[in-house]
């Protein structure tokens, strides 16, 4: 079920009509009959039939249900899309595709189990109504006065390899419908007059023709090597307003008509942003923009008309579509429409003016004053500084300062208390409150005069004017700075994301940080599933501070499972909050790379209940960010791997040339001596045979020890140094190294320094030993017949406290040439350069014994004494276990 | 008068040539035999007096054929092991094969090996009471061991190990057999404190650890009490 982008993909065939009744889904089992004629394995998933007798004409056809036929008016049954995708027919038969799905299946509609099923690489026949058409909804609703509810995206439709269009006469199709009695009364009357289903098929066949149309230029443009061609670029406005889906669809309809591209802009102001029911509302006419086909452009800008002719300008936009909204008349500048605005910014594009008359300005003055409740603390506020201006005015109407000072104090706690509280309530009441202690405390109202009256009156305006421009400008402010936090908060979350997924080295740092990563901003708890081997492990649980999460019965668990499935297969968000597999406890997002899904991430929303926007945003965002991150590492995984194996290639080819030379040389001088030996052996003297045979006896000494390293290297090569590490006594290693190596001693002499306790050591005896046999036997060729050698082995401790076992072996020879101390571990570095003919020694000793004490986590080295050279190791010692009596 | 009957079983011809002809110079019977089948047949029809076992055989396991030899009979198996086949080599001990030789190894290794199998084979009847090697003395009767005349103290443990080894002189003991010799019970890689134990004996009778005279370590596989 894997989705493997070079899998063959299933092809869509779609029977269209324009009613009901027009005889679509027999027209679709007729095609199913041909095709299995034709030797397709072809199943039904589900028809509807308007009596059973109709039913018949399916004959033979395999059912994938007992129940996938259905007649008009019975409950409608489910689809198992699974049970569909397992039994993986050739062509599927799956009526209606405009079907909304029962709560709690997989996808909530059907169009998407059909595209799942394409992309699984069934193809599917199935049926539509041209009214089900996304981008004709309000047409429909135009000619049929009631709404379709069940709609189907226009690029579905036209991505359909296959349509065909099933037409029959107006009149015989009312006649039919009028037949089928079981159908709901109302429908009849509503929908289907001549005159409607007339416009239903004009639509139809125009559409019909559009695709046919763009079918063919897509073929040409193809066979044009994709040359650039003049084309007609359509521009819609996204706007918050309930009428602007009707906006996006007619605009669709255009760019339909024109064969044009089809952008949709949104413009997020400042003092657009962050309010929920708005954002909702153009979240909804985003995702139908997208559903028609748009591409979705999101700009910033207070200037709207700005952006859009910018946009416009840049992108060679031919068409604008836009809303017409009422223009909000501001008391302080005086506004152009936006209409105006852009006529005046991209003069040589066409506007196009879609009639929006539900948008009222109104909704927009509420938003500039929230009413709500005042919080004590803002009482008390207000109370107290409208108490201190009382007495501030008090103490100046006693030294008879003057009412215009009083006035001004009041207007200062007026304007104090508008700017500093929360929400509009105390800023008007307070102003309020103001002019009445002021006419009351003040003025003498028994001297009420008509002059004193319309001061008051203009004192009272001003006031009231001053708390209601503060409250304005406030939210504006409060909104602006909301934004700017929000857009600084999201830069830091995307700066901290990346900056942490740098320091991750492998995939699975990077799925726990980001987990951690998204619990920190989410605030809720995260988890995970990962795949290994093929199997989806998990789920592992990020909780958020200390929230408790639920142990899931066994059907939960089961649920989550299919779902995060799916998700791996389909690389898609589903779960919770989404139209997929909608009853997940988790909402769940897919973390992927070019290839393949590493791992998915739930976020348990229980108790969130939903995401904004924002949040969804940003969730996309650290994803994306997330897959770059993945797959830089996976392509260094890669390189890495390549480097490893092209390095090995080089040693391996190094090391067959040197063996090669290295074993003929021995050879040549056993074989040589052998056959001299077997002809003349009567003519030899018994000194001379001695000597062949100690010539014989010495190469193949040499050959095998050289087997022995050889043996060792091979294992160590392919990876396999499977360390048997035991606790080894280290008296008896160095006696066994010393044992093997005494027949090439000759007259020098070995000294070994032991520790007073007994050192045990953990390591692999035979592969030490084989480290001491080369170290030992290097020495010898480095040192004159008569030369001494010393073994000191003793424990220290290194700065991180560590213990090790130090082995010595020290020559009295000629040192180490300096060029090569650095080198000389490496593989086929040896004294002699050039010639290897004239020493033994192919360079591997050394590099064997590094390659056995760095398996062992070990250090060697070497170093010139005054005269000769210092070998050393160490082996690190853990937990010596001292088991005396 | 042949000093014994040896039966070869080995497959590879260059070493057969090499051990055919110096058994013959060094007064031995011998029969060949190339793969398992046959060596299982030929010991049960010949009745030799010991087999030499190479490890590699073309048809069975040779562990197999230690297998079988042994439900019959106890004489003396040495087997013949390349390097790096240290698993079998034990395995092959532990099954019950008295000893065994690692390829290459020198032809006065393999007679000593093949006098040390053939006595233990026929052990006299009287068992010494003293013990004497190169300045070590063991008084099994009073329990008491003394180096270059001077009496040393061996904890109960050490000298009954001392004592497995010595009675078993020349030939080679698996860790795993000593440790059922001395404590009735073996668990598998489980060595560590049978190696403390060897190393303090030797502390305690050999004059240089590293170059013993005495126990010899067969690293890998166990000890072995030098050959009087």
């Amino acid at each position: 079920m894997n989705r493997d982008p070079k899998r063959k993909k299933g092809t869509l065939k779609i029977f269209l009509g324009y009613g009901i009744c027009s005889g679509k889904t027999c027209a679709m089992i007729n095609a199913a009959k041909e095709a299995k004629k034709l030797g397709q394995d072809v199943v039904i998933g589900y028809t509807c039939f308007y009596s059973l007798e109709e039913a018949s004409i399916i004959e033979d056809i395999e059912l994938l249900f007992p129940n996938s036929i259905s007649c008009k008016g019975e409950r409608r049954v489910s689809f198992d899309i699974e049970y569909a995708i397992k039994r993986k027919p050739n062509i599927l038969v799956l009526d209606e595709m405009s079907h909304k799905n029962e709560f709690g299946e997989r996808h909530k509609y059907r169009y998407q189990d059909i595209l799942e099923l394409i992309d699984s690489g069934i193809s599917v026949y199935t049926t539509l109504n041209i009214g089900e058409l996304e981008s004709y909804h309000d047409i429909i609703s135009s000619i049929a006065s009631s709404a379709i509810k069940e709609t189907v995206p226009d690029f579905i439709f036209d991505n359909a390899q296959e349509v065909e269009f099933v037409d029959i006469e107006p009149k015989k199709l009312l006649c039919r419908i009028h037949q089928h009695t079981n159908l709901k009364k109302e429908s009849k009357k509503d929908i289907y007059t001549i005159d409607a289903l007339t416009s239903l098929r004009k639509l139809a066949y125009r559409r019909c023709e559009d695709k046919a149309d763009k079918t063919l230029r897509e073929e040409k443009s193809n066979a044009l090597n994709n040359k650039y061609y003049f084309e007609e670029h359509i521009l819609v406005c996204i706007s918050s307003a309930p009428s602007n889906a009707k906006v996006i669809r007619t605009a669709a309809r255009i760019a339909n008509a024109f064969h044009g591209t089809f952008t949709a802009i949104y413009v997020q102001t400042s003092s657009k942003q962050f309010r929920k029911e708005r954002n909702e509302s153009v979240n909804e006419n985003i995702k139908l923009a997208k559903q028609l086909g748009a591409k979705i452009v999101t700009t910033y800008g207070d200037d709207i008309a700005y952006q859009i002719s910018e946009y416009a300008r840049i992108n060679g936009v031919s068409k604008i579509v836009l809303g017409k909204t009422a223009v909000k008349r501001s008391i302080f500048q005086v506004k152009q429409s936006l209409v105006e605005k852009i006529n005046i910014a991209a003069p040589d594009i066409d506007v196009y003016i879609i009639p929006d008359l539900k948008s009222s300005t109104k909704q927009q003055v509420e938003k500039d004053f929230s009413w709500d409740i005042p919080t004590i603390k803002d009482i008390g506020k207000t109370i107290a500084v409208l108490t201190g201006s009382t007495l501030i005015g008090a103490l100046l109407h006693c030294y008879d300062l003057g009412d215009t000072n009083i006035i001004i104090g009041y207007l200062i706690a007026t304007f104090f208390i508008s700017a500093t509280t929360h929400g509009s309530i105390c800023g008007i009441l307070s102003a309020m409150l103001s002019i009445f202690l002021y006419r009351n405390m003040f003025l003498h109202i028994t001297s009420f005069s008509y002059v004193e009256n319309r001061k008051i009156i203009i004192t009272s305006i001003v006031i009231l004017a001053v708390a209601i421009l503060v409250n304005r400008y406030k939210s504006r402010l409060k909104e602006q700075s909301e934004q700017v936090v929000n857009t600084s908060l999201r830069t830091e979350v995307l700066f901290n994301t990346s900056k942490m997924l740098r320091q991750k080295a492998n995939i699975e740092e990077v799925i726990e940080g980001t987990a951690e990563q998204l619990k920190g901003l989410l605030q809720c708890s995260i988890i995970c599933y990962t795949k290994f081997d093929e199997e989806i492990v998990g789920p592992k649980v990020y909780p958020y501070e200390n929230e408790t999460i639920d142990t899931w019965d066994s059907a939960t668990q089961i649920y989550e499972q299919k779902t995060v499935e799916w998700v791996f297969d389909n690389r898609h968000v589903a779960g919770y909050f989404t139209d997929t597999f909608s009853l997940a406890k988790a909402m769940y997002f897919p973390m992927y790379n070019n290839e393949k899904v590493f791992a998915v991430i739930g976020i348990l929303l229980e108790r969130r209940k939903q995401l904004d926007s924002f949040e969804k945003n940003i969730i996309k965002a650290v994803l994306t960010e997330v897959g770059f991150v993945i797959e830089k590492i996976v392509l260094n995984e890669m390189q890495e791997e390549i480097l490893i194996q092209t390095e090995k290639e080089k040693l391996r080819s190094n090391l067959l040339r040197s063996i090669s030379h290295d074993l003929r040389t021995p050879l040549a001088g056993i074989t040589g001596s052998a056959s001299f030996l077997l002809e003349s052996y009567e003519l030899l003297d018994k000194e001379s045979k001695e000597s062949l045979i100690k010539e014989i006896l010495k190469d193949s000494t040499w050959m095998s020890q050289l087997v022995d390293n050889l043996l060792n290297m091979t294992r160590i090569q392919e990876g396999k140094l499977l360390l048997k590490r035991e606790l080894e006594v280290v008296d008896d290693i160095i006696s066994e190294a010393i044992s093997r190596i005494r027949s090439r001693l000759g007259k020098r002499e070995i000294n070994v320094s032991m520790p007073e306790e007994l050192l045990l050591i953990p390591m692999d005896g035979q592969l030490i030993i084989q480290v001491i046999v080369n170290l030992l036997d290097n020495a010898i060729k480095h040192t004159k017949e008569d030369g001494q050698i010393y073994i000191k082995v003793y424990k220290i401790e290194n700065s991180d406290c560590n213990t090790y076992g130090k082995f010595e072996i020290i020559d009295d020879g000629n040192g180490i040439e300096e060029d090569i101390l650095e080198t000389m571990f490496e593989c086929f570095v040896t004294e002699q350069k050039g010639v290897t003919d004239s020493s033994r020694g192919i360079g591997l000793g050394l590099s064997i014994c590094k390659s056995i004490i760095q398996a062992h986590r070990g250090e060697i080295g070497a170093f010139n004494n005054r005269k000769g050279a210092t070998f050393y190791f160490m082996l690190p010692i853990e937990g010596i276990s001292k088991e005396n009596e | 008068m042949s000093k014994g009957h040896v039966l070869i079983i080995e497959d590879d011809k260059s070493i057969l040539n090499f051990l055919a002809i110096s058994m013959k110079t060094n007064g031995y019977e011998y029969e060949i035999a190339e793969d398992g089948l046959t060596g299982i047949s030929k010991f049960l029809n010949n009745k030799p007096e010991i087999i030499l076992l190479d490890l590699g055989l073309p048809d069975i396991d040779g562990l197999e054929v230690i297998k079988q030899v042994r439900l019959t009979s106890k004489l003396p198996i040495i087997v013949i092991s390349s390097r790096g086949q240290d698993m079998e080599k034990v395995e092959a001990l532990d099954l019950g094969a008295d000893d065994y030789l690692t390829k290459p190894f020198s032809i006065n290794e393999l007679f000593a090996r093949i006098r040390v199998a053939m006595r233990n084979a026929h052990p006299n009847e009287k068992v010494e009471q003293v013990f004497e090697l190169d300045g070590l003395k063991i008084d099994f009767e009073r329990r008491l061991v003394s180096v270059d005349n001077e009496q040393i103290h061996l904890t109960p443990i050490e000298y009954k190990i001392l004592e497995l080894l010595v009675r078993n002189s020349g030939k080679v003991l698996t860790h795993t057999f000593i440790q059922n010799e001395i404590w009735g019970y073996s668990e598998y890689g489980e060595h560590q404190s049978l190696r403390v134990f060897m190393a303090n004996i030797r502390r305690k009778i050999e004059h240089d650890t590293t170059k013993p005279r005495f126990i010899i370590t067969e690293v890998g596989v166990g000890y072995r009490f030098v050959e009087n």
